[in-house]
């Protein structure tokens, strides 16, 4: 490793400290508080309405109101627009996967445009994805769920962003898909992207993650290292979480 | 003879041929159209003034700046585009948000000061605009005599509606314009400065029709009211063609103006009220439109 990368290392990659948001009148995320070091994946856990997609949406800046302070690479971020946000080099797959229908797959994995050099190039892509290699020029509204998650994924590959933002990649597919997803993520931390998800499946995000903090009512309850996960602690954990 | 009257071939294809022309301004009127409601949600009923707009653009060019219509051709819409882009920032922003009903409300209201304003200064009759001497004089078909600056008209719009067809259809800038159409908030979240796109469709979408005021201002003649008159042809197209179908939009301008065209030699009389015909049993059937996606 070379001593910039060393350096980088040791900074976080980004810092979110007494973030608030508000959907409207309700006020979701209360004071939120994490950090994600370069090359981890770190997840959110929690039950659904703890605000981790919330979390997810006011760090991309694509919420209206939002307060408190998301530095990322050591700039603040609170008062940019979503666009710029995403040009410092973060890349956002939603929940809702947000496949364009009206564009075609092709279209739908180059729109994103490049934020950096250094982006997969699209055969390492079609390596990690070879079905969606075949369906190039259907409709992006034609694909399968599973074929729409890892065009979400896919696309933002391409952008040359190293931090990437995934909410539940893995929600409602087939567990062969579940399983091609989690090497994929395994995959991109082994190149060095550091990478945000948030998951309800926590045996699947036990897979992949370094770390976890737990959300409960807008605010980070619990956090872990993998390496905390003792017995004691996993049945804590399966407490808050519900499972 | 059908309707008891002679048909001549002069006169069939003189009439298509002014049904292509009008079919011109159709298309490029409502491609403008289709562009700015896709985008913006918002029914640009400032649409006509505008198109008024870049024929006194041309008029202008010409006595002020001593600008020939090749160059009206090009400073007319970039300027009309700028004030259009400037119309979007101060106002139609605003308005995001909001029931569409606003953006149609404040976009007539625009109409009306606009060419409420060109009629206190020039009055109501028109002003002539030369035909470039370039494109001066008639082409002796066989079957028909054909106007150069009337073919002119034709070829020129037909290519500037297929540009832009291909710049949305087939272009990675097309591609953020379709895909903020349907999610500008994700396309935002990608890096695109979205508000800045939304501006430069709604300038585009008002050059274009600026473009066809100069085109139509050496056939029509410089009127504040020429807007106003073919607008409401325009919107009836822009409804049987469907709202916001770009394809749809130029298909039917073109086909609409040459069935008003053959209207006139068939059964004159309903050549005025045939768009409308056409396009309440459109609405009857398919509402909406031949290219429209249900919503």
């Amino acid at each position: 490793m070379t001593g910039m990368a060393m350096a980088e290392r040791a900074a976080p990659s980004l810092v979110v400290a007494g973030l608030q948001a508000w959907y409207g009148e309700s006020h979701i995320l209360q004071g939120v508080d994490f950090e994600v070091r370069p090359g981890e994946v770190v997840t959110l856990l929690g039950r659904n309405g703890a605000g981790k997609t919330t979390t997810l949406k006011a760090i991309m800046g694509v919420l209206s109101k939002r307060s408190g302070s998301v530095s990322f690479a050591g700039r603040e971020t609170i008062g940019l627009t979503s666009d710029r946000i995403a040009r410092l080099g973060i890349a956002f797959c939603p929940e809702e996967r947000a496949i364009f229908a009206s564009l075609s797959v092709r279209e739908n994995l180059m729109l994103p445009p490049r934020v950096a050099t250094g982006g997969l190039t699209l055969e390492r892509i079609f390596d990690l994805f070879p079905n969606l290699a075949e369906r190039l020029s259907s409709g992006g509204g034609k694909l399968s769920g599973g074929e729409q998650q890892m065009l979400a994924i896919a696309r933002i590959l391409r952008t040359g962003a190293r931090f990437l933002i995934l909410d539940e990649p893995t929600e409602g597919l087939a567990p062969v898909i579940v399983r091609q997803i989690g090497r994929t993520i395994a995959e991109l931390k082994r190149e060095g992207f550091t990478i945000l998800l948030v998951e309800q499946n926590f045996r699947f995000a036990a897979t992949v993650s370094d770390r976890y903090y737990v959300m409960e009512n807008g605010r980070i309850a619990l956090s872990y290292a993998n390496a905390d996960l003792d017995p004691n602690n996993m049945e804590r954990l399966h407490v808050r979480l519900g499972v | 003879m059908l309707f008891g009257h002679a048909i001549t071939a002069q006169q069939l294809f003189g009439q298509l041929l002014i049904g292509l022309i009008n079919g011109s301004f159709y298309a490029m009127l409502s491609l403008g159209l289709a562009v700015i409601f896709g985008m913006l949600n918002i029914v640009n009923f400032a649409h006509g003034a505008l198109y008024m707009l870049g024929a006194f653009g041309a008029y202008f060019a010409l006595h002020l700046f001593g600008l020939n219509y090749w160059w009206a051709l090009i400073v007319s819409p970039i300027a009309v585009g700028f004030f259009g882009a400037l119309i979007e920032r101060t106002m139609l922003t605003r308005l995001r948000g909001l029931n569409p009903l606003y953006g149609l409300l404040l976009t007539f209201g625009l109409a009306l000061v606009i060419q409420g304003l060109f009629q206190n200064f020039y009055g109501a009759s028109g002003m002539p605009y030369a035909i470039p001497p370039q494109l001066a004089g008639v082409r002796n078909l066989g079957f028909m005599y054909l106007p150069n600056y009337r073919a002119w008209v034709i070829v020129f719009s037909a290519v500037i509606c297929f540009a832009t067809w291909f710049a949305i259809e087939k272009t990675r800038l097309g591609a953020y314009l379709r895909a903020a159409t349907e999610n500008p908030t994700m396309v935002r979240a990608f890096g695109v400065n979205v508000p800045l796109l939304i501006t430069a469709t709604y300038g585009f979408g008002v050059a274009l029709a600026a473009l066809a005021g100069v085109l139509a201002a050496p056939i029509t003649q410089v009127r504040p009211g020429m807007g106003a008159d073919i607008l409401a042809v325009v919107f009836a197209v822009v409804v049987i063609g469907g709202m916001g179908s770009i394809l749809g939009s130029i298909v039917t301008g073109f086909t609409l103006g040459v069935v008003e065209g053959l209207t006139k030699v068939f059964y004159p009389e309903a050549s005025n009220t045939v768009v409308f015909v056409i396009m309440a049993i459109v609405l009857l059937i398919k509402p909406a439109g031949l290219f429209g996606r249900t919503a």
